[in-house]
C-alpha cells in the first residue's frame, strides 16, 4: 500500500512527486518522438514504429530482470553473458538436429544454472552481486566462445520460430511476450505478497529478517529470474538474427541499467517500478533510432545517450527531494 | 595569561541538552575543574555523563542556555576538531579506530607529520613509538594495522592518541568509560599516566561504572542523576567513603519503591512458557538460567554491555547462541526443546523480537505506517500469495486504533513519524502477527511520556490476556530502574551476561538493582572467567 499510495490524501507534495515517475516518462517519450518527427520526416512512420518493436525485446525483458534486481539491492552485470550463453548453446543444440522446443528448454535451464549461481554466491555466502555477477559476466562469455568454438552459428529460417511475425501485424511474437511479461512482472511487482516483500527487503533487509520473514528465498529467487529472462532474451535475438552469436549482448547489462535507472528504480534498493523501466527502455530505443534517422554519426549518438540517462538521475535526485521534503 | 591566575581549567554553567522531541538528557550542570585535578564523574544509565562529555569534546552541541569557560574564556566548540585545538583531548566511550590503517596512522589521523605534501612515515613512525612507550605498548609495531589487535590495545591506542603531548600539553582530558576493556596491568598503566598529567597540571574528567577506580583516582567526583547533579563530594574529605556510598548517591530514591500499579491484583495463573538451561550466548559468557512464564512482565535490568540484547536476539533466533538449550511451550503444547536457526522460526513459534535499533532494524523508513504495521503477517494476510488490499488495509487499521498510533494516514512514511508512534507501530507489527513471547528490547529509548505511558498499558494489557486467550510473556530490557518497577512484575538482572539477580519487583529496590548491576563491573579483578571478554565484544 505504499508504492500505489491509494489512501494517501491527494495533493501534497509528496504525492504528486510520487506520480510524477510515470507521468514525466511518459511526457519524455512523446517529447521525444515529436522532436524526431519534425527532426526527420520519415521518423513517424509504420516502417520505423516496427522496427524499433522488433529490436527492443531482448533488452526490454533483461530491463524486467534488472529492475528486480536493483529493488532488492543487489546488481546483476551477467546478464549480457548469460544471453550470449544460451544462445550460442540452442544455436548449437539447433545446428545438431534439436527442436527449437528443446533448444528453448535448454537455454532456460542454463539460464536458470547461471541464476542459481549469483543467487547462491552472492545470498547464501553473503559476496556482494556485484563481484560474483561481474565474475559470471565473465565467465559466461568465455564459456560462449567455447561452446561456439568462437564462431558465429547460422541457423537461417530454423531459428525464424522465436521471432516468429504475427500476420498482418509485422509484429514479432517476441514483442508481445515481451509485453505481456512487463505486465506480468509489475503485477507480481504490486499486487503478491512476494512483490511487497522484495521491496521491504530492499528498504531494510535487517529489519525484513527481524520481522520473521526469511530474506535469502525471495532473493535467489530474483537472481534466477534475472538470468532465465537473459536467457529468453538469447532466445529473441537468436530469432531476430537467425543466428547464434556469441558476441552477442555485449554491454547490454549496461543498457538495461541505464534504461532501469532512467525509469526511477533506485540502486540502492527499495524502490521501483517494471512499468518504468519499460518506458525507460522505449526512452532509448526512441533515441537510438531517431539519432540514427537524423544522421548523427555512432560517436555523437553515444554522447547525446550518455547525457540522457546523467540528466535523468539527476532529475530523479531532484524529485527525491521534493518527495521528502518535509511539509509545511 | 599566567598558569597561576587560571584557578579553574573548566567551567560549566547551566549546561543542558534536550534530544529531540522532548528527551532531557541534561537539565542544567553546573561544573568546574580544577588545574592538576582528576574529577570522577558517575551516574546511572542514562544519567546524561556521556552527553557531558561529548558537549566538551564538542561533538554534541549544547542547547542554548549553557555557558563554557575553557580557562576564563568563553568555549563553545563546534567540532571536535575546535575542541581540540583548544587542548581538550577526548577518548570516546566506542572504539573509533580505523581498521584499515595502521596503529601510527591512527594515533595522529588528525594531524600526520607531512614533508612536502607526503606524509612523513619516518617522523611519523618515531612519533607513534614515543606515544606506544607511554601506555606501555613500546613492543607494538607502529605499521601493523589495527585490524589485527584486541579491543584492550586498541582501547590503548585512543587513550594514547589523548595522552600524547606533541607540541601542546593537553588542558583538559575526557575519558569515557576508559578501562572498560582493559586487563588490570593495562589499567594500571594508565592511571600512572593519569597522575603524570595531573602532576603537569591538566585537568581529568573521568567518566567510568568502576566505583572503585574513582576512589582511588579522583580528587572530587560529582554524581548525575536524571541529568542533574545530585551530589558533589571532596574526597580528601571524606576518606571513608565506599564505592556503596557512592551507588546509593546515584539511586533517584533511596529504598525500595514502588511506584506503578503493574502487577497489582492480577488474575491468572502464572505458567512458565520459555525456558533457558545453560544459556551461552557467545563463547566466553556465562551460562543463564531462566524461566519466563506468561501472565508475567519481566524486567532485564543491567548496564550498557552487560549483554541483555545479545540474550533477547538469541530468544528471538537472531543470533545463534553458543551452546544450552530452549525450551518453548506456545501453540498450546508442553515445553519441548526447540532450535530457533532464524528469526522466522521463532516468530512461527509466536516468540516475537521488537529490536532496540528502531530505525536500523526495525522499520522501513521511507515506506508508509500501513507497509510497516502489516509487514509480517503479508503471507496471513494474503491469499495463495495475492495481496488482499482491502483486508491489509483493515487489518492495518485495526493495530493501528489498537496500539494508538497517530498518524495521518497509513500511507504516511512512517520516517515522518515521533518516536513514540513508530514504537507503537513495531508494537502494532508484533500484535498484527500475533505473539506468546514478547521480548522488547529498550523499548522507550527515546520516546516521550505521553507515548510510554500508553506503550506501558498495552504492555500489561498482553501479558494480562483476554477472556479466552492466555496472557503472554513479556520481557523488556531496560536502562532504567523506574521503568522496572512502574511497569514489569519481576525484575532479572544481568551483570557482564551472569544474572545476579531474580526477584519480584515489590521485594525489591533500586539500590538493589544497581547492586546486582554493579556486581561483576566494579573491578577489573572481580570479573569472573570469560566476563572481561563480554565486555569487551559489547563495545560497538
Amino acid at each position: 500500500m505504499t508504492a500505489s499510495a491509494p489512501d494517501r490524501p491527494a495533493g501534497g507534495a509528496g504525492w504528486a512527486a510520487r506520480s510524477f515517475a510515470p507521468v514525466g516518462l511518459s511526457l519524455a517519450l512523446v517529447l521525444l518522438v515529436a522532436l524526431f518527427s519534425m527532426l526527420s520526416e520519415h521518423f513517424l512512420s509504420l516502417v520505423t514504429l516496427r522496427t524499433i518493436a522488433n529490436q527492443i525485446p531482448p533488452l526490454m525483458v533483461i530491463a524486467i530482470g534488472m529492475t528486480y534486481v536493483l529493488i532488492i539491492g543487489g546488481i546483476d552485470l551477467s546478464v549480457g553473458s548469460v544471453l550470449a550463453l544460451s544462445a550460442t548453446a540452442a544455436g548449437m543444440a539447433m545446428h545438431g538436429g534439436a527442436s527449437p522446443l528443446v533448444a528453448a528448454v535448454l537455454a532456460l535451464l542454463v539460464g536458470s544454472v547461471c541464476g542459481a549461481l549469483n543467487g547462491s554466491l552472492s545470498v547464501g555466502l553473503g559476496v556482494p552481486s556485484f563481484i560474483v555477477t561481474l565474475g559470471l559476466l565473465e565467465a559466461a562469455r568465455g564459456a560462449a566462445y567455447l561452446v561456439s568454438g568462437s564462431q558465429t552459428q547460422y541457423l537461417g529460417s530454423s531459428a525464424e520460430v522465436f521471432a516468429w511475425p504475427i500476420g498482418g501485424l509485422g509484429l514479432s511474437a517476441s514483442f508481445l511476450v515481451a509485453m505481456v511479461l512487463v505486465v506480468v512482472a509489475q503485477v507480481v511487482l504490486t499486487r503478491t505478497v512476494f512483490g511487497r516483500h522484495l521491496i521491504a527487503i530492499g528498504t531494510n533487509e535487517e529489519a525484513v529478517r527481524l520481522a520473521g520473514i526469511d530474506p535469502r528465498t525471495p532473493k535467489i529467487v530474483v537472481f534466477v529470474a534475472s538470468a532465465c529472462l537473459a536467457a529468453l532474451a538469447g532466445l529473441f535475438q537468436l530469432g531476430y538474427l537467425q543466428s547464434a552469436d556469441p558476441n552477442a549482448g555485449i554491454g547490454m547489462e549496461l543498457s538495461a541499467i541505464a534504461a532501469v535507472v532512467i525509469g526511477g528504480t533506485s540502486l540502492m534498493g527499495g524502490r521501483g517500478s517494471v512499468l518504468n523501466s519499460c518506458l525507460g527502455v522505449l526512452i532509448i530505443a526512441v533515441l537510438q533510432t531517431g539519432l540514427a534517422q537524423i544522421g548523427l554519426s555512432e560517436p555523437m549518438k553515444r554522447v547525446v545517450t550518455g547525457a540522457v540517462i546523467v540528466v535523468a538521475a539527476v532529475l530523479d535526485v531532484v524529485r527525491e527531494r521534493v518527495a521528502s521534503r518535509p511539509k509545511g | 595569561m599566567s598558569a597561576d591566575r587560571v584557578s579553574r581549567t573548566l567551567v560549566c554553567r547551566g549546561v543542558s541538552k534536550t534530544y529531540p522531541p522532548a528527551v532531557r538528557a541534561l537539565d542544567s550542570v553546573d561544573l568546574e575543574l580544577r588545574p592538576g585535578e582528576i574529577h570522577g564523574l558517575i551516574g546511572a544509565n542514562g544519567a546524561g555523563k556521556s552527553t557531558l562529555i561529548g558537549i566538551l569534546a564538542g561533538a554534541v552541541s549544547p542547547g542554548r542556555e549553557s555557558r563554557l569557560l575553557l580557562e576564563e574564556e568563553d568555549f563553545a566548540p563546534s567540532s571536535v576538531a575546535e575542541a581540540r585545538s583548544r587542548g581538550v583531548r577526548w577518548v570516546a566511550q566506542e572504539l573509533r579506530s580505523i581498521e584499515t590503517l595502521t596503529v601510527a596512522e591512527n594515533l595522529f589521523l588528525a594531524e600526520l607529520p607531512r614533508a612536502l605534501g607526503w606524509i612523513d612515515r619516518a617522523g611519523l613512525r618515531a612519533l607513534a613509538r614515543d606515544a606506544l612507550a607511554g601506555v606501555g605498548l613500546e613492543d607494538l609495531d607502529p605499521n601493523c594495522p589495527v585490524a589485527s589487535l584486541n579491543v584492550g590495545e586498541r582501547q590503548l591506542i585512543e587513550i594514547a592518541g589523548a595522552l600524547y603531548r606533541g607540541a601542546a600539553v593537553p588542558k583538559l582530558l575526557l575519558l569515557d568509560e576508559p578501562t572498560a576493556a582493559l586487563t588490570t596491568r593495562q589499567a594500571e598503566t594508565l592511571f600512572e599516566r593519569l597522575e603524570e598529567a595531573r602532576a603537569a597540571g591538566a585537568s581529568v574528567l573521568y567518566v567510568t561504572h568502576r566505583l572503585d577506580e574513582v576512589l582511588r583516582l579522583a580528587d572530587r567526583v560529582t554524581v548525575l542523576v536524571d541529568g542533574s547533579v545530585a551530589e558533589r563530594v571532596e574526597l580528601a574529605e571524606n576518606a571513608g567513603l565506599s564505592a556503596d556510598d557512592l551507588v546509593d548517591m546515584m539511586s533517584s530514591s533511596p529504598g525500595s519503591r514502588r511506584v506503578a500499579t503493574a502487577g497489582d491484583g492480577r488474575a491468572g495463573a502464572r505458567v512458565p512458557c520459555l525456558s533457558l538451561s545453560q544459556l551461552v550466548c557467545r563463547l566466553g559468557d556465562p551460562a543463564v538460567d531462566l524461566t519466563f512464564s506468561r501472565g508475567e512482565i519481566c524486567g532485564l535490568f543491567g548496564l550498557v554491555g552487560a549483554g541483555r540484547s545479545r540474550l533477547l536476539k538469541c530468544l528471538a533466533g537472531a543470533e545463534r547462541p553458543a551452546s544450552g538449550r530452549l525450551e518453548l511451550a506456545t501453540d498450546g503444547q508442553a515445553l519441548r526443546s526447540v532450535e530457533l536457526r532464524q528469526p522466522r522460526d521463532a516468530a512461527r513459534l509466536g516468540v516475537v523480537l521488537v529490536p532496540e535499533d528502531r530505525k536500523g532494524e526495525g522499520l522501513l523508513l521511507p515506506i508508509g505506517v500501513g507497509g510497516n504495521v502489516t509487514l509480517s503477517s503479508l503471507r496471513e494476510l494474503g491469499r495463495s500469495g495475492w495481496l488482499m488490499h482491502s483486508e491489509v488495509k483493515a487489518a492495518a487499521e485495526d493495530s493501528v486504533r489498537r496500539l494508538e498510533v497517530k498518524c495521518d494516514s497509513l500511507a504516511q512514511p512512517i520516517a515522518e513519524l515521533s518516536g513514540g508512534n513508530q514504537q507503537k507501530a513495531l508494537l502494532a507489527r508484533s500484535w498484527l502477527h500475533g505473539f506468546e513471547v514478547l521480548l522488547l528490547d529498550k523499548p522507550t529509548r527515546g520516546v516521550d511520556v505521553a507515548s510510554r505511558r500508553s506503550i506501558y498499558r498495552q504492555l500489561q494489557e498482553f501479558s494480562r490476556g483476554e477472556p479466552g486467550a492466555p496472557g503472554a510473556a513479556v520481557v523488556v530490557a531496560s536502562n532504567e530502574a523506574e521503568e522496572i518497577f512502574d511497569l514489569c512484575d519481576r525484575v532479572v538482572v544481568l551483570s557482564a551476561g551472569a544474572v545476579t539477580l531474580d526477584a519480584r519487583v515489590d521485594e525489591v529496590g533500586e539500590r538493589e538493582l544497581l547492586d546486582a548491576a554493579f556486581k561483576y563491573h566494579v573491578g577489573p579483578s572481580a570479573l569472573p572467567t570469560g566476563a572481561a571478554e563480554t565486555v569487551a565484544e559489547d563495545l560497538p
